[in-house]
C-alpha cells in the first residue's frame, strides 16, 4: 500500500488525553509517544516524559480530550480520476481529515469507473500527491459498473483495492452477484454490495410512506432494500464468500443481518449518519438537501438502526459523502441529486447517540475506526487501533464543544448538506496521519 | 379577520385554514352569481399581469386561468414551456422562471410535472404562486371548484358522504381533494385497485375500499377519476377493458346511487374507461358545472391574493 505521508515525521508526545482503543479494551487517561510515523509507547500519565525528552520530541498537550485511532471510512467519493469539480481531491481529502479521517476507502464511479489496475494506480499516484489521508481505492465490481461482466478484480486487488462493489448500483442479476462473490474468494476482499433492487425502487425518489403519499413523491419501499439484503445473504452463505453491505437504512434488513451472522455468515454491515440523524418528515418543503439514497426512512428504521448500532449487528459507520453541484440540487425535489457531503458532520452526529446513551463513546471509536478496519483488511496493517508499532493515525476530538455549522467552515469543495446552519456538538481538534499533523482545529470556534 | 391566515400564495390545501379554504369559496360564490347576472368584466386585477407558465399540456386548467385572469381585467401572458425552446435547450425550471420574473408579472400561475415545483418557485420568486397541479401532489384549484360545486348543488360539505373512485395514486385532484373535504367536515372513500391507491393513503384520514358498490353505496358525491396513460407505468391494471369491467362507473353501478347523488369528473374524461357516456351526459352528472364554476373560483384565488398582497404593502 501507497504510504500517504512520506519521510520521517518528528517524535510528538501527547500528553494529557483520553485513550479509546476498542482493540485493547483502553479507555483511560494515556500520554503516547510518537516516533518515525509510528505508536512508539502508550503509557500511564507522565510516565513517557523522560523518554519523550531523550527522543527531543514535541510536546502536544490535549488537555483533556479524547484520543483515538483515526476513523476510517468505507463509503467516500473523491473527484479522480477525471478531476471532477464536485469534489477535488485534496479539498475533499482535507474535509476528511477535518471530520477525523484517517484513511478512505473511496467508491469506484464517483467520475471516472475504477475498473481496471491503470485507473486503481492512477488514483493510488494522485493520493500519493494531492491527499492528506490515506486513500485506499475501492474497485468496480463490473466493468464500467454495467453490471454485465466481472472487471479484472485479481489485477485491481494486486494493485490497491481493498474491496470490489459497483458504488451506488445494486448487482440486480443474481447469477453474476453468485460469480463475484465466488470469484473474489481467492483474493480475500470483500464484495460490497449496495442492496437496492432496482425494479422496487423504480423511479422513487423518497421513502414510501405517509410522507411521500402527502407530497405526491414516488416512494421506494423498505423492501427494495430487503429483498437484496436476503438474496445477498443466501447467496453469501452458499459461496462461502464474504461480504459487506453498504448503507443499509431498514429494520428488515437489520433482522435479516442480525440472523445471518448469528448462523456464521461471514457478512459485515455499516449504516450512514444520515439514517439515524434525519427522517423522511424533513422532506416536507421538498428542500432537495434532505434526497439521499437510499432514501432517509421513518422513526421506526432509525430507532431499529440505533438499537442495530449498540447490539453489534451493525459494523461501521461509514461517511456516504456524496459532493455535488449546486445546479444538481437546485431543482424540482425528484430531477435532483442525492446525496450530502458527510465528512465533517459524522463525528457530532454520531456523538449525538453517545449523548443519548444509545452506545458507549467506545463502541463509537469501534464503529468509526477499528470495525471499518476489519472490513477491509485495514486491521492487518495495523489501522483502527494505537497498539505500539501501529501507524500513528490520530483522531483528537472534543465532545461538548458547541458550533454553528455554516458554510465557511465546511472544507469539502462541495456545500450540499442539511446541517449548514444547524449547531453541532463535538469538533475534530486534531487528524494525525503517519505521525505528520494534517489537520487542526483550533477549537476556539463561537459557541 | 385580523388574525385570519394571509394568502402569499396558493400551493396546496394542505396548508389552508379552514377559514382561507372559506373566505375563497365564499368570494368564489359571488363571482359565480355576478357571472350568471351577466357580467363580463371586474377591475380586481387592473393594471396587473398574470403569466401562465405551463410544463404540461393542459387546455381547460391554462383557459380557465386565461379567463379568469382576463375577467377581473389582468393582462394575460402563456408560456407553453412543455416543448418550448428555452426548456428544450436545458434551461432550468428556476431560471425559466426568473426569465419570466424579470419582465415584472404580478402573479404565476404554474403548471409542473414535479411534485414540490411550486414551492421551490415560491422561495425564489417575490410574487405570488399558484399552482395549478404539480407531479401527483396537489391540484388546489381543481379541489376549490369542486367544493363550490358540491355547495351550489347540496348546500353544504360537512356531514356529505364522497367517494372518489379511480388512480388515486397518481392524481393530484384526488389529495387535493381528501384534504379539502375533511377540513370541511365531510367522510371521504377512495376506491380503485389496490395498485392505483397510493401505499398509507389510510392514513390521510379516509376510507379505502377495493369495491366499487361499497364505495357509492351510501354516497352523496362521485368523484370520478381519469386514468392516467401518460402518468402510470404499465405494470398496475390489467387492461382498460377490465377496469372499466370492475371499477368503471357504468350504467348498472350509477343506478345503484342513492337519490340526489352528483357524478363528478375533473376532466379530461376517458368515456368508456373510467365513466360511461350515458353517465357522463346523465341528471346526476355536474361535470359542466364544474367547469363553469372553476372561471369563478379562479378569479376568488387571484383576487384574494391581490387584496393580500395590497394589505402586506400598507
Amino acid at each position: 500500500m501507497k504510504r500517504v505521508v512520506q519521510g520521517t515525521s518528528s517524535s510528538k508526545l501527547l500528553k494529557g488525553g483520553h485513550l479509546i482503543d476498542p482493540l485493547h479494551g483502553r479507555n483511560e487517561p494515556s500520554d503516547l509517544l510518537l516516533e518515525d510515523g509510528k505508536v512508539f509507547a502508550v503509557a500511564k500519565p507522565g510516565e513517557l516524559d523522560t523518554k519523550a525528552s531523550r527522543l527531543k520530541a514535541e510536546k502536544i498537550d490535549i488537555k483533556g480530550a479524547y484520543i483515538a485511532p483515526g476513523f476510517i471510512d468505507l463509503n467516500a467519493r473523491m473527484g479522480e480520476p477525471g478531476a471532477d469539480p464536485r469534489e477535488a481531491l485534496n479539498r475533499g481529502a482535507k474535509s476528511a481529515a477535518a471530520g477525523g479521517f484517517t484513511s478512505i476507502a473511496c467508491m469506484p464511479s464517483f467520475s471516472e469507473y475504477n475498473d481496471n489496475a491503470f485507473v486503481t494506480d492512477f488514483i493510488s499516484r494522485q493520493a500519493h500527491e494531492e491527499s492528506c489521508v490515506r486513500v485506499f481505492p475501492i474497485g468496480s465490481l463490473t466493468t464500467k459498473g454495467k453490471g454485465e461482466y466481472l472487471a479484472e478484480i485479481g489485477t485491481m486487488v494486486h494493485t490497491g483495492v481493498v474491496a470490489v462493489g459497483d458504488d451506488s448500483t445494486c448487482i440486480k442479476n443474481s447469477y453474476l452477484m453468485r460469480k463475484a462473490i465466488e470469484y473474489t474468494k481467492a483474493f480475500n476482499v470483500p464484495v460490497f454490495s449496495f442492496p437496492q433492487d432496482p425494479a422496487l425502487v423504480g423511479r422513487g425518489v423518497m421513502d414510501e410512506g405517509l410522507n411521500s403519499c402527502r407530497l405526491g413523491l414516488r416512494g421506494i419501499p423498505a423492501a427494495a432494500e430487503e429483498v437484496i439484503v436476503a438474496r445477498d445473504i443466501t447467496l453469501t452463505q452458499h459461496a462461502c464468500g464474504r461480504l459487506h453491505f453498504s448503507s443499509i437504512s431498514t429494520k428488515g434488513s437489520l433482522e435479516l443481518i442480525r440472523t445471518a451472522k448469528s448462523e456464521g455468515v461471514q457478512i459485515t454491515a455499516e449504516t450512514n449518519p444520515q439514517y439515524f440523524s434525519l427522517t423522511s418528515d424533513m422532506i416536507r418543503t421538498y428542500d432537495s438537501n434532505f434526497k439521499c439514497f437510499p432514501p432517509l426512512r421513518g422513526e421506526d428504521h432509525v430507532e431499529a438502526i440505533t438499537t442495530a448500532l449498540g447490539d453489534g449487528t451493525l459494523d461501521a459507520i461509514a461517511s456516504m459523502h456524496m459532493p455535488q453541484s449546486p445546479s444538481a440540487k437546485d431543482l424540482v425535489f425528484e430531477d435532483a441529486a442525492a446525496g450530502m457531503i458527510a465528512f465533517e458532520t459524522v463525528l457530532p452526529l454520531v456523538l449525538e447517540l453517545v449523548r443519548k446513551e444509545r452506545i458507549s463513546l467506545e463502541r463509537m471509536v469501534y464503529l468509526l475506526s477499528t470495525g471499518p478496519a476489519k472490513v477491509i483488511g485495514l486491521h492487518e496493517k495495523g489501522l483502527g487501533s494505537l497498539k505500539v508499532g501501529a501507524p500513528a493515525d490520530i483522531v483528537i476530538f472534543d465532545t461538548d464543544k458547541q458550533y454553528k455549522y455554516t458554510s465557511d467552515r465546511v472544507c469539502s469543495s462541495a456545500k450540499n448538506s442539511p446541517f449548514i446552519g444547524k449547531t453541532l456538538q463535538g469538533v475534530v481538534l486534531m487528524t494525525i496521519v503517519g505521525g505528520e499533523i494534517v489537520n487542526k482545529g483550533t477549537g476556539n470556534d463561537e459557541s | 379577520m385580523a388574525d385570519a391566515q394571509k394568502l402569499e400564495h396558493l400551493l396546496g390545501i394542505e396548508d389552508l385554514e379552514v377559514s382561507s379554504i372559506r373566505r375563497l369559496l365564499d368570494r368564489g360564490k359571488k363571482f359565480k352569481s355576478d357571472l350568471e347576472k351577466g357580467k363580463k368584466k371586474f377591475i380586481h386585477l387592473r393594471e396587473r399581469t398574470v403569466v401562465n407558465l405551463f410544463f404540461e399540456p393542459s387546455s381547460r386548467t391554462r383557459s380557465s386561468f386565461e379567463m379568469a385572469a382576463k375577467r377581473l381585467d389582468a393582462d394575460n401572458i402563456n408560456f407553453m414551456a412543455d416543448s418550448s425552446t428555452s426548456v428544450v435547450k436545458g434551461e432550468t425550471l428556476i431560471d425559466t422562471a426568473k426569465i419570466l420574473e424579470a419582465m415584472s408579472p404580478d402573479f404565476l400561475v404554474l403548471r409542473h410535472g414535479s411534485a414540490g415545483a411550486p414551492q421551490l418557485l415560491s422561495k425564489k420568486l417575490e410574487i405570488p404562486v399558484i399552482n395549478a397541479g404539480d407531479g401527483f401532489h396537489e391540484h388546489p384549484s381543481q379541489a376549490l371548484l369542486d367544493a363550490l360545486t358540491i355547495e351550489t348543488t347540496k348546500g353544504s360539505i360537512e356531514g356529505l358522504k364522497v367517494a372518489i373512485i379511480g388512480d388515486i395514486a397518481h392524481s393530484r385532484v384526488a389529495r387535493s381533494n381528501i384534504y379539502l373535504l375533511n377540513k370541511m367536515g365531510a367522510t371521504v372513500t377512495v376506491c380503485g385497485p389496490p395498485t392505483l391507491l397510493p401505499p398509507h393513503v389510510g392514513r390521510l384520514k379516509v376510507r379505502e375500499t377495493y369495491s366499487v358498490q361499497e364505495a357509492i353505496e351510501d354516497a352523496d358525491v362521485v368523484m370520478i377519476l381519469r386514468i392516467q396513460f401518460e402518468r402510470q407505468n404499465t405494470k398496475q391494471i390489467p387492461s382498460n377493458a377490465e377496469y372499466y369491467r370492475l371499477y368503471g362507473l357504468n350504467n348498472n353501478t350509477a343506478r345503484q346511487l342513492k337519490g340526489g347523488a352528483i357524478i363528478m369528473h375533473p376532466g379530461p374524461m376517458n368515456r368508456g374507461v373510467e365513466i360511461s357516456p350515458q353517465v357522463a351526459d346523465g341528471s346526476n352528472s355536474v361535470i359542466l358545472n364544474q367547469v363553469t364554476n372553476g372561471v369563478a373560483i379562479r378569479m376568488a384565488i387571484l383576487a384574494c391574493l391581490e387584496e393580500d398582497r395590497n394589505r402586506g404593502r400598507v
